[in-house]
C-alpha cells in the first residue's frame, strides 16, 4: 500500500536538476538529462551561432555545446571548477538531439511537488516566457524550470544549424523588439 | 689791648730802640762837642804856647840888631834881618788868625805895630847909622832904647793875648766839664727811662702772654686728662690778638675732639652693634652653610643613588639589548616558521583541494546517479537513495573541504600577515636593539656626567665645609671685633663731653643690639621664628617701647642734671 502511494507521489512529484548561471538557480527536468559532465576540452567549431561554443567529445560521439549566459545574452565569464555540462536529449526533426549545456554550476536533483510550482509570469521577464515552463519555490529560493524544448526550439538549432549570423542576429533583434513591444 | 704781641712786643722795643737811639745820637754829639771843645782847648794851648813863644820876637830881634851892630857885617846882617822879619811876621800872621776876640785882636795890632815900628827902626834908623864910617853910639843907644821899648810892648801885648787864650782855655775846659755832666745825667736819665719803660713794657707784655699761656696750659692739661668739657672764657675768645687766635684755635680743638670723640663713640657703639649683628650674621651664615653642607651630602647621597639606579638602567638596557638582540633572531626564525606554516598551509591548501574535487567528482557522480535512478523510474528509487546519500557525503566532504579551504586560506592569510608582522618585528626589534644600546651609552655619559656632579658635589661640599670654617672665623673676628669696640669705647669713655645727645644714641644702639640678640635667638629656632613672627614683631615693638621710654627718662634725667 505505501508502495503504491508513494509511486502515485512519484507520479505527482517531478524531479529537477537544479543549476546556476549568474547566482540564479534554474532548472531541468532530470527525465531529459542524460547526465553531467565536467567541462573538458571544447573544440570550436567555426561558422556556428554565437552561443555554441563547440563541441565536445562524449565517449566518442560529437555533441554541440551551447553557453546559456550566451544564450542568455549574460556576460560571459571564464570557466571555474564548478563549470559543468549538462548533457540533454531534444527532439530535433524527429529524433532524439543530444546537446551540451555549459551552466556555472550544477546543484542537485530534487523534487517539487505541483503546489510548489507557478505559472511563469506573463511580462517583466527578461526571457522569452516560452523557453520557462514554471516557476518553482523552495522555500524563499524561487527556481527558474526551464522547458527544454522551448529553449532548444527547431528554429533555434536549425538557425544554429545555417550559417548565417547576421539573420539569426537579425532574428533575435526581432524576437528582442518584439519581447520589448509585448 | 688792640694789638698783637707781636705788634706790642715790636712797639715795646722800638720805644727802648728809640730811646737808645735817642741816647745814642744824644751821646754822640755831646762827644763830638766835647772833642771839639778839647780839639778847641788843645789849640788853644798851643796858640798860647805860639803866643808866649812870639812873645820872645822882639828879644830875637834885639839879638839881631845886638849882632848886627856888633859884628858890623852889613850884608850878613840885613840878610838875616830879612829872614828874621819874614819868620817874625809869619808868626804874626799866625797869631793873627788865632785871635778871636776883639780884645786880642786889639793887642794883636798892638804887637804888629810894636813890630813894624821895631822894622822901621831897623830899617830906617839903624841901617844908615850902620852904614855910616863912624857909629854914633848914642844914636844906636837911642835907637836900641826905642826898640827896647817897642819890644817890650810886643812882649807884653803877646803875653796878654797868651793870657788871654789861658783864659779862654781854663773857660773851655770848664765848659767841657759841664757838658760832660750834662751828658752823663742825661745818659743815667735815659737809660733809667729806657730801663723802666723796658720792664713795663716786659711786664706787661709778659702778662698778656702769660696769663692765657697759662691757661692754654690749663686747658691743654685737663683735655690730656680727657676733660672735653672744659669752657674757655669768653674774653681769651673775643681777643684778636695770636691769644685770641690760640684761644679760638683750642676752641675748635676742643669743639672738633668733642666732635670726633662724639663720632668715634658712635662709631664704637655702631661697631659694637655692627660686630653683634655681624656675628649673628657670621652664626647664621655657619649654620647655614653647615645646613648647605648636609643638603649637600644629602644630594651627594641622592646622586650617588642615582649613579647606581644609572649603573642598573645600563644594565638592564644592556640586558634589554641582549633580549632584544635575541629576540630578533627569535622573530627570524619565527618569520621562517611562520614561512613554513604557510607553506604547510599551502600544501594542505593543495590537498584539500584534491579532497574537494574528488568530493566534487563524487557529487557529479551521485548526480549522475541520482539522474539515473530519476530515469530509471520506479527501479531506481533504491539507487535514487543511494545517489543521494552518497550526494550528501559529497556535499559534505565537499563542504569540510571547502571549509578547511577557507580555513586554511584565512590561516594561510594570517600566517602570511603574522610573517610579514615578524619581518617588519625584526627591523623594529633591531631598532630597539639599537636604541637601547644608544641608551645604554646614554646611559654610561648618564653616569660621567653623574661622577661628574658628584666631584663638582664634592667641591661643592668643601667649599661649603670651607665657608662654614670661615664664617666660624667670620664669628670669632666679629668676636674680635666686639671686643675691640668694647675697647674702643673703654678708651674713648676717657673723654668726657658735655653732650647729652649722647646718652640716647648709645640707648638706641643698646637697644639695636638686644633686637639683633632678640633676632638671633629667634633665628636659632628659625621654623619657630618663622611662625611666631608675628608675635616676635610684636615683642620688638613692646621691647622698642620699653626702650624708647627709658631712653626718654634718661634724657629727662640728663635734663633735670643740666638744670641743677
Amino acid at each position: 500500500m505505501e508502495k503504491q502511494e508513494a509511486a502515485d507521489k512519484i507520479q505527482e512529484v517531478k524531479q529537477y536538476l537544479t543549476f546556476t548561471i549568474s547566482d540564479e538557480v534554474f532548472a531541468f527536468d532530470v527525465l531529459k538529462i542524460k547526465e553531467v559532465l565536467e567541462v573538458s576540452k571544447i573544440t570550436k567549431v567555426p561558422k556556428t551561432p554565437k552561443f555554441m561554443i563547440g563541441v565536445i567529445n562524449l565517449r566518442g560521439s560529437v555533441v554541440s555545446v551551447i553557453d546559456l549566459r550566451l544564450k542568455f545574452d549574460m556576460e560571459v565569464k571564464g570557466f571555474t571548477v564548478d563549470s559543468s555540462i549538462i548533457i540533454v536529449e531534444v527532439q530535433y526533426e524527429g529524433e532524439l538531439m543530444t546537446i551540451g549545456v555549459l551552466v556555472d554550476a550544477v546543484k542537485e536533483v530534487v523534487k517539487l511537488e505541483a503546489h510548489e510550482l507557478e505559472a511563469p509570469p506573463k511580462f517583466g521577464m527578461n526571457l522569452n516566457s516560452d523557453i520557462i515552463s514554471a516557476i518553482g519555490k523552495k522555500g524563499d529560493l524561487f527556481i527558474i524550470i526551464l522547458d527544454i524544448q522551448n529553449l532548444f526550439s527547431e528554429k533555434e538549432l536549425s538557425f544554429s544549424k545555417q550559417e548565417d549570423i547576421s539573420m539569426l542576429l537579425d532574428t533575435i533583434k526581432q524576437e528582442k523588439q518584439a519581447e520589448n513591444k509585448e | 689791648m688792640k694789638m698783637t704781641i707781636g705788634k706790642k712786643l715790636g712797639l715795646g722795643f722800638a720805644i727802648l730802640l728809640v730811646i737808645l737811639l735817642g741816647l745814642s745820637i744824644f751821646n754822640y754829639i755831646t762827644l763830638k762837642t766835647m772833642q771839639r771843645l778839647q780839639d778847641e782847648g788843645a789849640e788853644r794851648s798851643t796858640h798860647a804856647v805860639e803866643a808866649s813863644m812870639t812873645s820872645r820876637l822882639g828879644d830875637y830881634a834885639y839879638s839881631f840888631i845886638a849882632d848886627a851892630i856888633i859884628n858890623r857885617n852889613l850884608k850878613e846882617s840885613e840878610k838875616d834881618w830879612n829872614e828874621a822879619k819874614e819868620k817874625a811876621y809869619l808868626e804874626l800872621k799866625k797869631i793873627n788868625q788865632i785871635v778871636d776876640t776883639e780884645a786880642e785882636r786889639t793887642m794883636n795890632e798892638k804887637a804888629n805895630k810894636a813890630f813894624d815900628k821895631i822894622v822901621s827902626f831897623v830899617e830906617d834908623q839903624l841901617y844908615p847909622a850902620l852904614k855910616k864910617e863912624t857909629v854914633d853910639i848914642n844914636l844906636l843907644q837911642a835907637i836900641d832904647e826905642k826898640i827896647d821899648i817897642q819890644k817890650e810892648i810886643i812882649k807884653e801885648n803877646l803875653n796878654n793875648i797868651r793870657n788871654s787864650l789861658q783864659l779862654e782855655q781854663k773857660k773851655a775846659d770848664e765848659e767841657f766839664d759841664n757838658d760832660i755832666s750834662t751828658a752823663i745825667l742825661i745818659t743815667i736819665i735815659m737809660v733809667l727811662l729806657g730801663l723802666g719803660i723796658g720792664i713795663i713794657t716786659a711786664y706787661l707784655i709778659g702778662r698778656s702772654i702769660t696769663r692765657p699761656l697759662t691757661r692754654a696750659v690749663e686747658i691743654s692739661e685737663s683735655i690730656s686728662q680727657g676733660d672735653l668739657t672744659l669752657v674757655i672764657e669768653k674774653e681769651y675768645l673775643e681777643k684778636k690778638d695770636e691769644i685770641g687766635v690760640l684761644a679760638r684755635a683750642m676752641n675748635e680743638m676742643i669743639n672738633k675732639l668733642q666732635e670726633v670723640v662724639e663720632n668715634i663713640q658712635g662709631a664704637a657703639y655702631a661697631i659694637t652693634a655692627g660686630s653683634e649683628s655681624l656675628s649673628s650674621s657670621a652664626e647664621q651664615m655657619s649654620q647655614g652653610s653647615s645646613e648647605q653642607a648636609a643638603s649637600i651630602e644629602e644630594v651627594s647621597s641622592s646622586m650617588e643613588e642615582m649613579a647606581s639606579s644609572i649603573k642598573q638602567n645600563a644594565d638592564n638596557s644592556s640586558a634589554t639589548e641582549k633580549i632584544a638582540k635575541k629576540s630578533s633572531i627569535d622573530a627570524k626564525e619565527s618569520g621562517e616558521a611562520v614561512t613554513q606554516t604557510v607553506k604547510a598551509m599551502q600544501e594542505i591548501v593543495e590537498k584539500v583541494s584534491i579532497i574537494q574535487e574528488i568530493a566534487r567528482q563524487t557529487n557529479l557522480l551521485s548526480l549522475n546517479a541520482s539522474i539515473e535512478a530519476a530515469r530509471a523510474g520506479e527501479h531506481g528509487k533504491g539507487f535514487a537513495v543511494v545517489a543521494s546519500e552518497v550526494q550528501k557525503l559529497a556535499e559534505r566532504s565537499q563542504n569540510s573541504a571547502t571549509e578547511i579551504d577557507k580555513l586554511a586560506k584565512t590561516y594561510v592569510g594570517t600566517a602570511r600577515t603574522a610573517g610579514e608582522m615578524l619581518e617588519k618585528l625584526v627591523p623594529d626589534i633591531q631598532k630597539t636593539s639599537d636604541l637601547v644600546t644608544e641608551i645604554n651609552a646614554a646611559s654610561g655619559e648618564q653616569n660621567n656626567g653623574v661622577q661628574q656632579i658628584n666631584t663638582a658635589i664634592q667641591q661643592l661640599n668643601s667649599v661649603a665645609q670651607e665657608n662654614a670654617a670661615a664664617s666660624e672665623g667670620l664669628a670669632s673676628t666679629a668676636e674680635e671685633l666686639s671686643s675691640q669696640a668694647f675697647q674702643l669705647k673703654e678708651v674713648i669713655s676717657f673723654f668726657k663731653i658735655n653732650n647729652e645727645n649722647n646718652k640716647p644714641m648709645y640707648k638706641k644702639t643698646t637697644q639695636n643690639t638686644n633686637m639683633k640678640k632678640i633676632e638671633k635667638k629667634n633665628l636659632t629656632h628659625k621654623t619657630e621664628y618663622q611662625q611666631n613672627k608675628k608675635i616676635v614683631n610684636h615683642k620688638e615693638s613692646e621691647i622698642k617701647g620699653k626702650k624708647i621710654d627709658l631712653g626718654e627718662v634718661e634724657i629727662m634725667d640728663d635734663n633735670d642734671f643740666e638744670k641743677f
